[in-house]
């Protein structure tokens, strides 16, 4: 199982979420970067988060940024990329995978199929940021700022075409070690293929390799402490 | 420039602020975690914290802390001694420090009877370091920065002393980067970020300065391989206390600290005794960022509710506007008067109505509410500015 | 001179960056014309369909041919890797440039899930597996006999060599790491996002 790294990145800072909703500073890519590739991480997400009260105008420049970035570590990137057009900026990036939400949660099958063809079919990941409600898991739609019902068709879609899924507990974003595993449960996509984020921790971490999920990536916590994954885990 | 609703800070903060949609800023919801946490809970976890680096250490010295003699750091001394450990403090003479700067500092390892090492820098080294940083950022204190963040960080590695603890982390005080709750930890990744505002030491040698890189490893944090796996934390005491500085600084008055009466702000305890803090470094923080140091006072009071929005405004407003007296600096980096007058003209010219041609007299000409009134007095004013004392030699 | 192929694959900016850092004289090139005489290193990532359709744009296979025929070396890596082989199942099945021979080619890494394999696993090699290749590093800036660490994988499509053969050093399960034939390496791993060891790894054999 790899242990990597989750990063929030916008007009070009990098930044840390909690509970999706509080926002708070972290750094300059390029520092953050530099120590995550010290520490061995297993792999570093990049997201852009693009919710509905964020404008998408920073994307070019987001992704200039992105392009002079160095880093000896595997990088999945991600957040606001929505159609063809923006698809040709991603090429000759220095990233290896990116992950797309809405993309997925609209079935947005041209895009994410042109998207395959440019950069492979393992280069392909769904991000789902998913809530709980009543026992009935909500994924958060970033065109209308709210959570729908992560439905069949959003489920087939995803298993189809996603070559690994990232399950963000929404509700757990930035606290420690606790990860609701229900979600697991009731989104039902195999575990091999799920990267879990939001909550985590030691034990959360230490169960997640029992039941053979794929990767975890802590948010924010990594560069709250020296060295914390190989410290902590 | 959008600022912050509530403490007036602006969101081109240096060390990166968020606003969330009612204006409202990070520092400022962060400051609010206080009023919900059970401190003496969080005490309790760093008391256990403490005593299992205490039962494991080898070390003679149970931790390190990094002193520049601030009240502070008589606050922070105070509390570990009251935690039952011994600690080693560790100082770097940063060259800048008055006449009260220096009663201060010994007066802190005098009083509690400490255990204590001050390091003296190559003078010339330091000050060639002070003038590639004024050219290349217009800053003066980077090298000073550097060196108190790693040089305690060596003695540490040295002497295989486990902890080091320090009284505030700045980013969380002034900002809200991390909640308490993530009870963080000092790391190379935040001295870089926040004590050096990512500038490597790598870009002070070279390109006009002329310093050897093998004459500052002082300036340069241990290696994370020589430091080995989990061998050195860096802990935070305002992630297990309230942090309330201008309520605490003012209570250690009654262990000989000296205040100082500054003309650029209400605050007498932060950095009094720092020739450079209030002078050339204040200005120095206009041009760089928009403000200074007196908006972080204000922003701190505010959110303490000693200071309304309103009347913080009005008070940055009017602080902001006292003049600074920075010629002993250029002299005291023996900068010659043609250099001083390229200085001001070519770096300062849009403030050079608040450069003051004699040293400034502070006075008490600003109207501030009384509860900041009562933690303020009494101050001393310096009888001098960048006093080199080091080695023996007494005032 | 190291050579790195970059028409558009987002490896040939991290091995660039990764050996600006260990401070080897290299060039991005994009025009046959500026190819010298070394080591072109293949990057690739994507499908094999996609790259040949973009190595086509400027002829560069038959190019690449023959700058391998006339003496200098090529490593291939990931995708890189795979089109040196003599053929591949992806995209509905590809004739590859079969440089490497010995009749190796690309197949589904997981045929029954399709699931990528992208994972870190442990690797090792040894000058003297260089040696009996016939592998001689041009800048020989390591001294160590042999290196043991771990690398980064991330791809849907392996090449399998199915006979044991002094040639590959496996990856995982039957496909192979890292295969040395006549000149031509080829690297299924990311050694420019395997961190020290991969920097270590260039040192070794660069």
């Amino acid at each position: 199982m790899r242990v990597g790294c989750s990063i929030i990145f916008i007009n070009g800072y990098c930044y840390q979420s909690y509970n999706w909703k509080i926002i708070r500073p972290l750094g300059a890519l390029n520092n953050v970067l530099s120590f995550l590739d010290s520490y061995e991480v297993d792999e570093i997400s990049i997201t852009r988060p693009i919710r509905a009260d964020y404008e998408n105008k920073s994307y070019e420049s987001d992704i200039e940024i992105i392009k002079k970035s160095c880093s000896n570590s595997p990088i999945s990137f991600g957040g606001g990329i929505r159609n063809l057009h923006q698809l040709k900026y991603l090429k000759g990036l220095p990233i290896e995978r990116f992950h797309f939400s809405n993309a997925f949660i609209h079935l947005n099958k041209n895009l994410i199929q042109k998207s395959i063809n440019m950069f492979g079919s393992q280069a392909i990941v769904a991000s789902l940021p998913l809530k709980i409600i009543k026992k009935v898991p909500y994924v958060f739609d970033g065109i209308s700022g709210n959570f729908v019902y992560l439905s069949k068709e959003i489920f087939n879609f995803v298993s189809q075409y996603a070559d690994e899924i990232i399950l963000i507990d929404t509700d757990n974003e930035g606290l420690n070690d606790v990860f609701n595993f229900d979600l697991l449960e009731l989104a039902n996509f195999p575990t091999n293929k799920i990267i879990i984020s939001g909550g985590l921790g030691p034990k959360v971490i230490k169960k997640a390799k029992s039941i053979n999920i794929a990767s975890c990536l802590i948010e924010n916590k990594v560069l709250h402490k020296e060295n914390f994954i190989k410290r902590e885990l | 420039m959008t600022t912050c609703s509530k403490c007036n800070y602006p969101s081109n903060h240096p060390l990166g602020i968020t606003l969330n949609a009612s204006n409202i800023c990070s520092g400022c919801f962060t400051h609010d975690e206080k009023y919900e946490i059970d401190w003496n809970v969080r005490k309790e976890i760093l008391l256990e914290m403490v005593q299992n680096y205490k039962k494991n250490s080898k070390s003679f010295y149970d931790c390190v802390i990094p002193v520049t003699g601030d009240a502070e750091d008589y606050h922070t001394i105070k509390i570990i001694l009251d935690l039952g450990l011994n600690p080693l403090v560790v100082s770097v003479n940063d060259y800048f420090l008055n006449d009260i700067g220096w009663h201060n500092l010994h007066n802190l390892i005098t009083y509690f009877d400490l255990d204590s090492l001050l390091y003296n820098p190559d003078i010339k080294t330091y000050k060639e370091l002070v003038t590639t940083s004024l050219r290349k950022y217009n800053h003066g204190m980077w090298p000073s920065l550097a060196l108190r963040s790693a040089f305690p960080v060596h003695v540490a590695k040295q002497r295989k002393i486990p902890l080091i603890i320090y009284g505030q982390n700045q980013s969380i005080e002034q900002v809200g980067k991390f909640s308490h709750y993530d009870e963080v930890q000092s790391s190379h990744w935040s001295r870089i970020e926040h004590d050096l505002f990512g500038i490597n030491v790598k870009e002070m040698c070279g390109s006009g300065g002329h310093v050897d890189p093998k004459d500052i490893s002082y300036y340069v944090y241990p290696k994370l391989e020589k430091l080995g796996k989990g061998f050195l934390t860096g802990l935070y005491l305002n992630n297990y206390f309230l942090w309330d500085p201008l309520a605490q600084n003012y209570k250690t008055l009654k262990y000989g600290f000296k205040s100082q009466f500054q003309n650029s702000t209400f605050d007498p305890y932060e950095r009094a005794g720092n020739s450079m803090y209030y002078g050339f470094h204040d200005l120095s923080k206009q041009i760089r960022c928009g403000y200074r140091k007196i908006n972080d006072h204000v922003a701190r009071e505010i959110r303490h509710k000693r200071i309304t929005t309103k009347d913080g405004l009005s008070i940055i407003n009017q602080f902001s506007q006292k003049p600074v007296y920075i010629k002993d600096f250029f002299n005291w980096l023996d900068i010659t008067d043609s250099g001083y007058k390229w200085f001001l003209q070519h770096r300062l010219s849009e403030i050079s109505h608040l450069i003051s041609d004699t040293p400034v007299i502070p006075k008490d000409s600003i109207l501030l509410p009384d509860k900041i009134k009562k933690l303020i007095k009494p101050r001393q004013k310096a009888k001098s500015s960048f006093e080199i004392f080091s080695k023996g030699i007494s005032l | 001179m190291i050579n790195i192929l970059n028409i558009g694959f987002s490896n040939a900016v991290s091995i660039g960056n990764t050996l600006e850092d260990l401070e080897y004289p290299y060039k991005l090139i994009t025009k046959k014309s500026e190819l010298q005489d070394g080591i072109l290193i293949l990057p690739g990532v994507g499908s094999i369909g996609n790259f040949k359709k973009d190595m086509n744009k400027a002829n560069w296979e038959e190019f690449i041919i023959d700058y391998h025929k006339s003496g200098n070396k090529l490593i291939g890596i990931c995708l890189g890797f795979q089109a040196l082989t003599k053929f591949s199942e992806e995209s509905g099945g590809t004739k590859c440039m079969n440089i490497l021979k010995k009749d190796i080619q690309t197949n589904y890494f997981d045929k029954v899930k399709r699931k990528s394999h992208t994972s870190w696993k442990n690797f090792s090699i040894s000058k003297n597996f260089l040696e009996i290749n016939n592998w001689a590093p041009i800048y020989k800036r390591s001294k160590k006999k042999s290196l043991s660490g771990r690398v980064f994988y991330n791809h849907s499509f392996a090449v399998e060599h199915k006979s044991k053969s002094s040639i590959q050093i496996s990856g995982h399960n039957n496909f192979s790491g890292l295969i040395v034939n006549k000149n031509a390496m080829g690297i299924q791993f990311h050694p420019e996002k395997s961190q020290n060891f991969g920097k270590e790894l260039f040192r070794f054999i660069l």
